[in-house]
């Protein structure tokens, strides 16, 4: 790195809080928008997949979850815990909340992995799982949004040519629900 | 004062290490520079785009170009000026003057800021990419659904317009987190945020925007992506429950903030060039700097209006109706702000004030069109017609490249030293306004006279066009004299003009108090700010703003 990296010793905030907070908080206001995107989706979604599983199916058990979630939101007690032995310099008290804040990073990762496993391989939950049907196609979502469709048409057939040149419809799966609740 | 490297050092090293410092730089001003370096480039390659469609449209039936490449020259071209010219210039100018206009050393996370710049230029260079490997997207620039989808775009062109736009957006997202925390956190002594220049506190209202309006889109970009690789259906309309319309929510929803993202810093740049060259104080600070808070909030409620045609109900299409008319009012007001401003004023017509000055009467042209399609039953009408294209136009080029020129004439002898010269400058601003009215003015015409964007040629049976589109292509040719007459001038400039001295404009702001170019650290000493035009105050102690500024 060039040796005019530049430090700001001496250029005291113009806040009482560090540029290094004000520039996490931004951070994570991108991430909250980012995030309320996808639940946003997940909300415009749900229920629109016609055939199951559905989410009531798969998570008519949701023990797991709830412990993962009590995990993984106590490692940010923890690791609060040990920022603040380390800045006391409590080194052994640090590194006794340091290792606790792992040991529950790792027991939520090994409570999602049990998670999935269940989804994907007994209630065969994948990205593409979810079948809709062509009737419904018709009924459902032309009758529900018939310009948007008729829209969606008319740019293909503007943008790239004849609509007799469009491909064959396919099947379509789709566990947008899933894919959505899994990110959040 | 502080002290440059004397010029000579820099000329006679060998250039493989100049390269490596400018590689390996996190200067916020050497960033900036690059910044603006890389979007001229992009600038030049979308403007050869733009001229082959205007080619090709100069009149009925002609055969230059095919509808595939057509498709991609107008994707390319709406992507490129977007994302890699008008976007990265304004970053660039604020990352070279805002640390300097509030009396930073640098921006508050250097290597972020140089970890932002590169994602831009391999973003921008990846998507560019798509020419070599296949062909370049043909999918329009807000890539509607489900055109985008794989059925419909089976090769691999789309998926370089997804991943070149999200990796140069999470730059653009690591952009707007910098300007936030320096602005917050490193001004002077002394200047409170009610004393930040205007182009800063616009700026800090445009990093907001920033982070806000960027990562849903960087969301439904991930959400297209697993549609098009891992079997997922969100925007496929072959799919019941699948929805093209739910894309358009998302795209818009980042892409109306998104245009005044580009809108406000050129507001800004007008803020400072307009009072400087009329030897007056802004009229009205705190109604510009109300305005600006006011179009951040209104700008994230406003998107739909890009979706009237799409058949939403009738409630969502007269909130976004009267949204959009809604947000035309503290746009007014920064109208009246810079008219009044110079208003009795002191003007110089120098190069800097003729760009905004046609800034000033362009955009309002813009505006105004703008406010005839916030009216639904406008936009039903002329959708997707010249017309639109025209008007945005209007406020992109018009507007917001004007304003653009006019800072870079304004700034460029603080960062070269050197002043532009000004009889090239005038010939560049008068070629450049006849030019772009002459590209765009008819364009408003054959739009209500139905011609439809997109379209890579039209038929003999539309007379009524032919003539528009004549005079369209012509203005082109003359906008390309007066870009060649630009970039002449930079040359000429930096090779032979004459040195501009640390304050050549007597301006009254930071950037001003220190060499041109600056110093790696900026100031000797970090100034002490007592008013908005601090600068003012040292050259003029028996008279400074600080007696009559109260807040």
């Amino acid at each position: 790195m060039s040796a005019e990296a530049t430090t700001h010793a001496g250029h005291a905030s113009s806040l009482p809080i560090s540029h290094e907070k004000v520039g996490m908080i931004s951070f994570l206001v991108t991430e909250a928008a980012f995030f309320t995107t996808l639940i946003m989706s997940y909300l415009y979604y749900i229920g629109k997949s016609k055939t199951g599983p559905q989410p009531a199916d798969v998570f008519e058990d949701i023990s797991v979850t709830i412990i993962s979630t009590v995990l993984l939101l106590s490692s940010s007690i923890t690791v609060h815990l040990a920022d603040g032995a380390f800045k006391k310099g409590k080194h052994s008290v640090f590194v006794r909340f340091w290792f606790l804040t792992i040991a529950l990073g790792v027991a939520f990762l090994v409570g999602t992995a049990i998670e999935w496993h269940g989804l994907i391989f007994e209630h065969d939950l994948t990205i593409a799982t979810n079948f809709f049907r062509h009737d419904l196609f018709h009924s459902g979502r032309f009758s529900r949004f018939p310009r948007d469709a008729r829209r969606a048409d008319d740019e293909y057939s503007l943008l790239s040519g004849p609509v007799a040149t469009r491909p064959a419809r396919q099947d379509g799966k789709c566990g947008v629900g899933f894919v959505v609740l899994a990110f959040c | 004062m502080a002290i440059a490297e004397p010029e000579s050092a820099i000329v006679s090293r060998p250039l493989p290490s100049i390269l490596h410092e400018w590689v390996t730089t996190v200067d916020h001003k050497k960033l900036g520079i690059m910044y603006i370096i890389a979007a001229f480039i992009f600038l030049v390659i979308g403007g050869i785009e733009a001229a082959l469609m205007r080619w090709q449209l100069i009149r009925p039936a002609e055969e230059i170009l095919s509808p595939d490449t057509f498709n991609q020259l107008f994707t390319m071209h709406g992507t490129t000026m977007i994302f890699f010219v008008v976007m990265p210039l304004l970053i660039g100018m604020a990352n070279y003057v805002v640390p300097l206009m509030i009396g930073a050393r640098d921006m508050a996370f250097p290597r972020l800021n140089a970890f932002s710049f590169w994602l831009y230029l391999f973003g921008a260079i990846f998507t560019y990419y798509s020419f070599i490997a296949g062909g370049a997207p043909s999918i329009g620039w807000f890539a509607y659904a489900p055109l985008t989808e794989k059925a419909f775009s089976r090769d691999s062109s789309t998926d370089y317009w997804i991943l070149g736009l999200l990796i140069s957006g999470i730059g653009t997202v690591g952009g707007g987190v910098n300007f936030i925390a320096t602005i917050l956190c490193l001004r002077a002594p002394g200047m409170k945020l009610s004393k930040v220049p205007l182009f800063v506190w616009i700026i800090l209202w445009t990093a907001f925007l920033i982070v806000v309006a960027f990562p849903p889109f960087t969301a439904a970009q991930i959400m297209l992506l697993f549609d098009r690789h891992l079997g997922s259906h969100f925007f496929d309309t072959q799919s019941p429950g699948a929805s093209a319309l739910f894309w358009q929510h998302l795209f818009w929803f980042f892409g109306h903030p998104e245009v005044y993202i580009l809108a406000l810093p050129a507001f800004g740049m007008i803020s400072e060039v307009i009072p400087v060259f009329s030897r007056k104080v802004i009229f009205g600070y705190e109604s510009v700097a109300m305005a600006t808070a006011g179009i951040g909030f209104i700008s994230l409620g406003v998107w739909a209006h890009h979706m009237f045609s799409v058949g939403m109900s009738r409630p969502l299409d007269i909130y976004f109706s009267g949204a959009t008319f809604l947000i035309a009012v503290p746009t007014g007001i920064k109208m009246f702000n810079w008219l009044a401003t110079m208003y009795g004023g002191k003007i110089i017509l120098k190069t800097p004030m003729l760009f905004a000055l046609g800034f000033l009467s362009m955009f309002l042209i813009g505006g105004l069109t703008g406010i005839m399609l916030a009216a639904q039953p406008v936009t039903e009408a002329v959708t997707d017609s010249y017309f639109v294209v025209a008007h945005f136009h209007y406020v992109a080029f018009g507007g917001i490249l004007f304003a653009i020129m006019a800072g870079f004439y304004y700034w460029f002898p603080k960062m070269t030293g050197k002043i532009l010269n000004e009889s090239l400058g005038v010939w560049n601003f008068w070629f450049l306004l006849v030019g772009f009215n002459l590209t765009f003015g008819p364009m408003h015409i054959s739009g209500i006279l139905g011609m439809p964007r997109r379209v890579y040629t039209y038929h003999m049976f539309r007379p009524e066009w032919e003539i528009w589109n004549l005079l369209s292509t012509l203005g082109v040719l003359v906008q390309a004299i007066a870009f060649a007459i630009f970039f002449w001038n930079i040359y000429v400039s930096l090779r032979w003009g004459e040195p501009a001295g640390d304050d050549p404009w007597d301006a009254w702001t930071l950037e001003w108090a220190t060499t041109s170019p600056p110093p790696v650290y900026n100031f000797e000493t970090v100034p002490e700010v007592k008013s908005r035009r601090p600068l003012w105050d040292l050259k003029h102690p028996d008279d400074p703003d600080w007696k009559f500024e109260h807040f």
